[in-house]
């Protein structure tokens, strides 16, 4: 799967959260957060106090292009 | 022979095979939700002593909890009548995390006396606290986690009532109320005795404006416009009030956004749990049934008697087997 952005979808392994920012005006960022929980992803919305987390483990763990 | 040996206590049920497959299938996807929302499961002990049990927000819990003595310690304990206060106790207690902690729960509690004619005693809870954020944004997490959780139980249309017990306090405070003018004036709030409210205030000797506002308050419900409408009424209750309507106004805009099927009404009054609660409150309403199915809201002071006073919210929903 590809984002409308041409980012490619994160690493299919669910074991590994993966951090979503927390824009709360951007509905596309909610689509997408609903689309990878119902694939299985561990999605954690960012909440503004807690700093996002890079590369940890593998691309999973981040929504590519949107960090 | 007994005759009565097979009989249950009223209000205590069983749940026979389709039914209690139909529960399990409910309960792995409402789990399998908060796991891919990120919150970890919590599993509280069915007993704890009611020394933590009944503190805090369990303050009101005494009469639902039935109670027991420990033959070990010989010290007073009791089964969980609400798994919320659990959830502080093990968040300020047994994780001491730092930062951001997000917790969910499924049980059963049991409760001394029926929620409602003819309720349960020993209904499931599930629930999800969210500790260690003061932002409007977990208020908004916390909410809309809600919302999917009625979804997923099959509520797809609810009824969000969502208030601000700051608006309240902060008026109750401008008005040089006592503590227990405070308490007597939420309980009319609570049963929107309007009139009750108005000869209280004259009674009391509440000096304008506060007078005018807190009569006001009672009329302020009903749809988003509500807020537009508190912002001019309440235009002097100072800073607390105007800052209880900006947190208010993001949250009911980001939900009705995310959550367009979802019915969103706006209560200034809704004050329960005021005795705790320090911000947004919510619950969740569903045709046919005459009270809420859920509720929750802000309570940054949960962990204060367990030793860690920090920012929470969350929600516990109730539902009989």
């Amino acid at each position: 799967m590809r984002w409308a952005d041409g980012n490619v979808e994160p690493a299919e392994d669910t074991s590994s959260p993966i951090y979503a920012p927390c824009d709360l005006d951007d509905p596309s960022l909610d689509e997408a957060i609903a689309a990878l929980r119902a694939q299985g992803h561990v999605v954690v919305r960012m909440l503004p106090c807690e700093e996002p987390v890079r590369g940890v483990g593998f691309s999973g763990t981040t929504i590519p292009g949107l960090f | 022979m007994n005759t009565t040996c097979w009989e249950l206590p009223a209000g205590i049920e069983e749940v026979l095979p389709e039914q209690a497959w139909a529960v399990e299938a409910l309960r792995r996807r409402l789990l399998d939700h908060y796991r891919a929302s990120g919150y970890g499961l919590v599993i509280p002990p069915i007993v704890e002593f009611v020394d933590s049990l009944l503190t805090g927000t369990g303050e009101d819990l005494d009469l639902l909890t039935f109670k027991l003595t420990d033959r070990l310690t010989g010290r007073l304990m009791g089964v969980r009548a609400d798994m919320t206060p659990q959830m502080a106790r093990i968040d300020a207690h047994s994780l001491r995390e730092e930062g951001v902690s997000r917790l969910c729960y499924l049980g059963s509690v049991l409760r001394t006396m029926p929620d409602g004619f003819a309720g349960s005693r020993s209904p499931m809870q599930v629930g999800a606290e969210l500790f260690g954020h003061a932002g409007v944004e977990a208020d908004i997490e916390i909410v809309g986690l809600m919302i999917e959780t009625l979804a997923i139980a099959g509520i797809t249309a609810p009824v969000i009532d969502l208030g601000h017990v700051g608006v309240f306090a902060a008026l109750a405070k401008q008005a040089g109320l006592n503590e227990t003018a405070e308490r007597e004036l939420q309980d009319m709030f609570q049963r929107k005795a309007l009139p009750e409210i108005d000869q209280y205030l004259r009674d009391q000797g509440v000096p304008e404006p506060s007078r005018r506002m807190l009569s006001a308050l009672g009329r302020l419900h009903g749809d988003a416009a509500v807020i537009a409408q508190a912002r001019e009424v309440l235009v002097a209750g100072g800073a607390d009030v105007a800052a209880a309507l900006d947190r208010l106004e993001r949250l009911v805009a980001v939900i009705a956004r995310r959550y367009p099927k979802v019915r969103l009404q706006v209560d200034l009054t809704e004050l329960h749990g005021y005795a705790y609660h320090t911000g947004v409150v919510f619950a969740a309403y569903v045709e046919g049934v005459g009270h809420e199915i859920a509720r929750g809201g802000r309570y940054d002071e949960v962990g204060k008697v367990f030793g860690r006073a920090r920012p929470a919210t969350g929600f516990p929903l109730i539902s009989a087997n």
